[in-house]
Formats: structure tokens, C-alpha cells, sequence
């Protein structure tokens, strides 16, 4: 449907609709650097770990570095990767142009401000030490505004959209944009006390509840929602085939939206929490697997039929891979929750194996299949080298899966060794040292494994800026024709 | 990019034979939709799981069925407290008495197995040499809670908790404890570098002048 139209056509078929395509070309330059970014800091963190002198201090040691990297890849890379999918597949489906371009600016440079904020403050040791909530209360502000011109921009253009109805990847952009509205302001409110510092409004264990009820749901909905949103678009553009099936769709959203709000005190089995919420928790995140596997199926099976094109197309082996990993980690969510697992695998290197699984192969690879897809379109141009674009899905699969594979071994070997007793009832290894000792080989394995997928990611940024390279110098943005 | 190419999905190429048609009217950028009914085994994981939270909310919190984490702290610690009776009946005590650990105090492997286990649990806070650093020096003749074995023995076994010091009694075997009171006995006097002020009281007639000869 969509095809650059000359002129001519506007008054003998209907209405024209150019959409804003040099917005979403900000947004995947804005993901791919900085996923460069944010993965070099996860590498140096990494390499932090068994070899201390590579804090640098006190800026770049690893307390202030670990916030810079997970705000970074989280909130900048796959941040940046879910406004690209929204702005390019939203208009799209609902034929419309965006709203506001300006508001989309606004939205663009805003959020890369708040990214240069928290990557001047986080390192100069300025935080509110909330997990993945870290930016301090001016910035905090900043990203209230900046989601709400976002959230406007983007139901104004709903609200004026020539679609009737609404498909499924918009369900999940509107819960993405909702929900983490709520999210945000919820666990954000607190009191300054100057520019740079502030206390939370809630104490003690109110105050970890707010946290990982916010913490919790922000992998569901900005990690997981957008993303089944972005998949819901993109796989079957890539895959050319009818999505699997749409009851299934409506089922595991609602579910999904459903249940996932509950699941967060989970994150804070055997701390001082009350039973009933550390088993609200637990049942709830059990409940939570299939409306997840829903997603997974949706996307798998709308591959039948389709399954020979993986051979020539990297965009669909990456979504192949990426869908993988979902399933992998949404099974692992709810069994870590299970508090017997969980007795063994809380504050291990499990949980670090298991998010990663998360980070690296469903929103990674799902971005970067997004972007080899999205290259050659945006830029009305070929993609500059399919073979690099290959070397970057074996080289990125084979890393993460030694980084999943070293975490989960070096989570487990430290869990066992915590609770280990020798015959006498005496701890085996009462010197926390000697458990870190063990683990260091391990993190060796990681760092080789975290190297290998960002030097993937440089693969991929050398192809980006060839790919631009050969574009032509006047874009057009692409356009439909509405009768 | 064209998309908008007329798919037939009677084509049996497209191995989709067993779909429901398409839903008429979704074709969302050239997405259409399938109906599909949901797998079966999916359904059904989903009720178990739902079935899951009530047995367990009501196995745990009504019918007690189900340990809580207390009840199972409690049962865990009474097995343990099993073992370690059933060890001790077994295995030959150690009295805890001055004559018992002063037969460690000078002895060269005791020393030197004492001073591995200082290294490991004890320098970081009483310094390398026990010249002490957040903990008290250990070189000198000043005891804040007495210079008898016993009393060392004591302090390394229950801890000072108020002030920090760990109680390591249910970490090091009363051998352990035992080799770490003659290493400590091998230090006293060797004034070394940094030595923190003293602290506690004085005592004259240390038992350590027994040993100096070895230090």
C-alpha cells in the first residue's frame, strides 16, 4: 500500500497521507548509538567484576557505572527502539500522519536529553537509589513532560486515525504508554531536598513495595509490551503471512496486562515483606506464563507456512531467536518466583543470567531485525551488506548464549555454596570470599560473551552508516492514498 | 515497497490448509488475521495456573498445609540443631578451659594454621599484622575484655556485637578459635607499624612473655 505517489494521483484517487518518516530515522540512529553506548559500559562493568582495577574512581566505578548501564540500555536503547517502532508501524496502521511533528521533536530531543542527564548525573554519584529509577527528581520531571507530549501526540493521532479498528501491536503501544505513566509518577514521589537530592514520600517497606511494583512492571511494560507491540508489526511485514490468530491475540493482551501488574513482590521474597504478598506474588507471576507464551505463539506460528524464508532473511531468524528468548525468560520469571527456587537463586548471578536472557535476546534481537528491516526502507536504498548483517546474528547469538550460560553457572554454583553444611552443622564455606573466588572464571566467560555481542552491535552500526551512505540525498517521506 | 500484493491463501504452498479464513475486514497495512482457534495446551497450562494460586493461598495461609517461611526457618534450624548434637555426641568436645587452649599457645603449626585463618577472617578489621584498624590493636598489652586465653577464646567465639565484632562461634571449629588464640599470643609485643592506641586495660604479666622467645 505504501508507495511513493507522484502528485498527479492526489485529485483522481483520494486523499493523500505522507507519513513522518524522518522521525522514526532519528529514533533507530538514536537506538543503534546508543545500544553502542550502553553495551560498552555493560563491558566494562563486566570486566570490573574479576578485575577490580578497572574502577576507575569515583566516577567510573562500578556502583556509579551499573545505573548508567542498565538506564542506558534500557531506557535509551530499547527506549529509542519502541519510539521507532511506534512512530513508523502507528501511522501505518491507523493512516494517519502523526499528530504533531513538532511534538514529535519535542518527544525526540526531549528523551535524548533526559539520556544526556542521567549520563552526566549517574557517574558524578547523583541518585535516588532506586532500582532502575535512579534519575533524580528535575530529570524525573523532564520525563513526566516529555511521556506526556508523547502520549498526546500519539491518541490525538489515534483520535484522527482513517482505520476503524484498532490492530493488536496498538493494543499494546496503548498499554505501554498508560501504564508506565502510572508507573513512573507512582514510585518517582518524593520530596526534594535540593536540586539534586530527595526522599521518597514512602518509608521502610512500603517503600520496596512502590519500588518493585514499579520495577517489576517496568519490564512488563516498557521491556515487554512494546515489544510484543513491535512484533506484532514487524514479523508479519518480514514474514508476509497472516498473523496466527486473533483470538489468541485478544486472550493473552488481557491477560497478560492483567495479571503482570501483580507480580512484583516477588523481587522481594525472604526480605521483611508480609507472607500473603510474598505468595501474592509468587501465584500471580505462575498465572503470568501463558498469557506470556501467548505472545510467543502468536509469533511462532504466524511463521508456518514461512519457515523456508529464514534461510535468506536475517530480519526473521533474529525474530525467530529474539521470540526464543522471550520464552525462555518468561518461563524462568515465574519459576525463579516459586519460593523454594527462589531460596536458591536470590541474590545470585541467576537473576543477572535470567534478565539478560531477557535484554539480550528478546529486546536486542527484536531491535536489531527491526532496524535491518527498517534500513533499506527508511533510507530508499539497499541494505549495505547482508553478510555483515549474518556475521551480526551468529556472533550476537553465540555471545549471549556464554553469557547466559556462564551466569546461570556462576548463580547456582554461589547458591549452593551459600547453603552448603558440612557434617558437623558448621557453614563449608563460611568466608562470603571464598564463594566470589569460585565464581571468578565464570565472569571471564561473561565478559568474552558480552564482547561478542557488542562487537555485533559495531557490525551493525558500520552497515547502518554504510546503508545511509548510499541513500539518496532528498528523502521523501513515504505516503498512502486514503479513498 | 509494495505490500499491497494479493495473497491467495487457498494456495496449498502456503501450507495453512487447516486455518479458518481470514477475518474479514483486518488488514492492517497488508496484516491480516487469522482466527485460529487457541492451542489446546496452552489453554489448559493456563487453568492449571490458575488453579495453582488458590490451592497454594489455601494450603499456606488457611489450612497451614504448606510451611510458611517461618515454619520452615524453625524446621530447618531444629534439623541442624539435630546434626549438631548428633555430631557432638559423636566426636570427642572440646572443653573450653585455659589449659586446653594454652596447649595450641606456642605451637608452631597452630600459629601458623591460626595466622591463614586470621588473613582470611580477622585482618581486615584488626589489620594485617593486628596492629589494629576498626577493631583494637592486638600487639599490645591492652584488653578491653581480659588477656586470659579464655577471655580471647571468649571474645572470638561470642563476638562484641555492639561494637562489631562478629561472633564466629557457629563459623570456626573450636579448634579454629583454639589456633587463632595462639596466633594471637604470637603477636603480642611485636609492636608493629601503624599500631593503633591502646585501648582497654593494662595488663602487666601478659602470659605472651612465655612465648617471646618464639615470636
Amino acid at each position: 500500500m505504501e508507495t511513493t505517489q507522484p502528485h498527479a494521483y492526489r485529485e483522481s484517487r483520494g486523499e493523500l497521507v505522507h507519513f513522518d518518516d524522518g522521525i522514526v530515522r532519528l529514533f533507530v540512529l538514536a537506538t543503534a548509538i546508543w545500544g553502542f553506548v550502553g553495551m560498552l559500559v555493560g563491558a566494562l562493568i563486566a570486566l570490573q567484576m574479576p578485575f577490580w582495577q578497572a574502577n576507575l574512581g569515583p566516577y567510573l566505578t562500578f556502583g556509579r557505572l551499573r545505573p548508567l548501564h542498565t538506564n542506558a540500555v534500557i531506557f535509551a536503547f530499547a527506549g529509542n527502539a519502541i519510539f521507532a517502532a511506534v512512530y513508523y508501524s502507528t501511522q501505518r496502521l491507523v493512516k494517519a500522519r502523526m499528530f504533531s511533528d513538532l511534538m514529535s521533536r519535542i518527544h525526540f530531543w526531549g528523551w535524548q536529553t533526559i539520556i544526556v542527564s542521567a549520563a552526566i548525573t549517574l557517574p558524578l554519584g547523583i541518585t535516588t537509589s532506586k532500582e532502575y529509577a535512579e534519575l533524580e527528581w528535575p530529570i524525573d520531571i523532564l520525563i513526566t513532560v516529555i511521556w506526556v507530549v508523547f502520549a498526546v501526540n500519539f491518541f490525538w493521532t489515534l483520535k484522527v486515525r482513517r482505520e476503524k479498528h484498532l490492530y493488536v501491536a496498538i493494543w499494546f503501544y496503548i498499554a505501554t504508554i498508560v501504564t508506565v505513566a502510572v508507573l513512573h509518577i507512582g514510585n518517582s514521589l518524593a520530596i526534594p531536598a535540593g536540586l539534586f537530592k530527595s526522599y521518597p514520600i514512602y518509608a521502610g517497606v512500603q517503600d520496596a513495595f512502590i519500588q518493585w511494583w514499579y520495577g517489576h512492571n517496568a519490564v512488563a511494560f516498557f521491556l515487554t509490551t512494546p515489544f510484543l507491540g513491535l512484533m506484532y508489526y514487524f514479523l508479519p511485514k518480514a514474514a508476509e503471512r497472516p498473523v496466527f490468530s486473533y483470538r489468541l491475540s485478544i486472550v493473552h493482551f488481557w491477560s497478560l496486562v492483567f495479571i503482570y501488574i501483580w507480580a512484583g513482590p516477588h523481587h522481594l521474597n525472604y526480605t521483611s515483606i508480609p507472607e500473603w504478598a510474598a505468595t501474592l506474588g509468587m501465584v500471580f507471576s505462575v498465572m503470568l506464563w501463558m498469557p506470556s507464551w501467548g505472545g510467543m505463539i502468536n509469533g511462532l506460528f504466524t511463521l508456518r507456512g514461512a519457515w523456508h524464508k529464514l534461510r535468506d532473511s536475517v530480519v526473521l531468524r533474529m525474530y525467530v531467536i529474539g521470540i526464543t528468548f522471550y520464552g525462555m525468560s518468561t518461563f524462568e520469571g515465574p519459576m525463579l518466583s516459586v519460593k523454594t527456587v527462589n531460596a536458591l537463586s536470590h541474590y545470585t548471578d541467576w537473576t543477572i543470567g535470567h534478565v539478560h536472557a531477557g535484554a539480550l535476546g528478546w529486546n536486542g534481537f527484536m531491535t536489531f531485525g527491526m532496524i535491518y528491516w527498517l534500513l533499506p526502507r527508511l533510507w530508499k536504498t539497499k541494505l549495505w551488506s547482508p553478510r555483515l548483517a549474518n556475521a551480526h546474528f551468529w556472533i550476537g547469538t553465540i555471545g549471549m548464549l556464554l553469557y547466559v550460560m556462564a551466569m546461570y553457572s556462576a548463580g547456582v554454583t554461589q547458591g549452593l555454596m551459600w547453603r552448603a553444611f558440612d557434617e558437623a552443622g558448621r557453614l563449608v564455606y563460611p568466608d562470603f570470599m571464598e564463594t566470589v573466588i569460585q565464581i571468578v572464571p565464570m565472569y571471564w566467560v561473561r565478559l568474552i560473551g558480552g564482547l561478542m555481542y557488542l562487537a555485533g552491535v559495531i557490525l551493525m552500526l558500520v552497515n547502518l552508516f554504510k546503508t545511509i551512505a548510499t541513500a539518496p540525498s532528498k528523502l521523501d517521506d513515504s505516503s498512502i492514498t486514503v479513498s | 515497497m509494495s505490500n499491497d500484493t494479493h495473497r491467495d491463501d487457498a494456495n496449498p504452498n502456503q501450507s495453512a490448509s487447516q486455518d479458518e479464513p481470514l477475518i474479514e475486514g483486518h488488514s492492517y497495512d497488508g496484516i491480516e488475521e487469522y482466527d485460529n482457534p487457541m492451542p489446546g495446551w496452552w489453554v489448559w497450562l493456563f487453568w492449571i495456573c490458575v488453579a495453582f494460586a488458590p490451592v497454594y493461598v489455601l494450603g499456606m495461609h488457611v489450612f497451614d498445609i504448606i510451611p510458611t517461611y517461618e515454619e520452615k526457618l524453625a524446621s530447618d534450624q531444629a534439623e541442624l540443631a539435630e546434626i549438631r548434637t548428633a555430631w557432638e555426641a559423636q566426636n570427642p568436645t572440646f572443653e573450653v578451659s585455659n589449659d586446653a587452649i594454652a596447649a595450641f599457645v606456642g605451637v608452631e603449626e597452630a600459629i601458623a594454621a591460626g595466622q591463614q585463618l586470621y588473613s582470611a577472617n580477622c585482618a581486615v578489621c584488626h589489620g594485617a599484622s593486628g596492629e589494629g584498624l576498626i577493631g583494637p590493636n592486638l600487639t599490645d598489652a591492652y584488653w578491653i575484655h581480659g588477656n586470659e586465653n579464655v577471655d580471647i577464646y571468649t571474645v572470638i567465639t561470642e563476638g562484641v556485637l555492639d561494637k562489631g565484632m562478629t561472633p564466629w562461634g557457629s563459623i570456626l571449629a573450636p579448634q579454629e578459635r583454639s589456633e587463632l588464640v595462639a596466633y594471637i599470643r604470637s603477636i603480642e609485643g611485636t609492636n608493629p607499624e601503624g599500631a593503633k592506641e591502646p585501648q582497654g586495660t593494662l595488663y602487666e604479666e601478659s602470659p605472651a612473655e612465655d612465648n617471646e622467645e618464639e615470636t
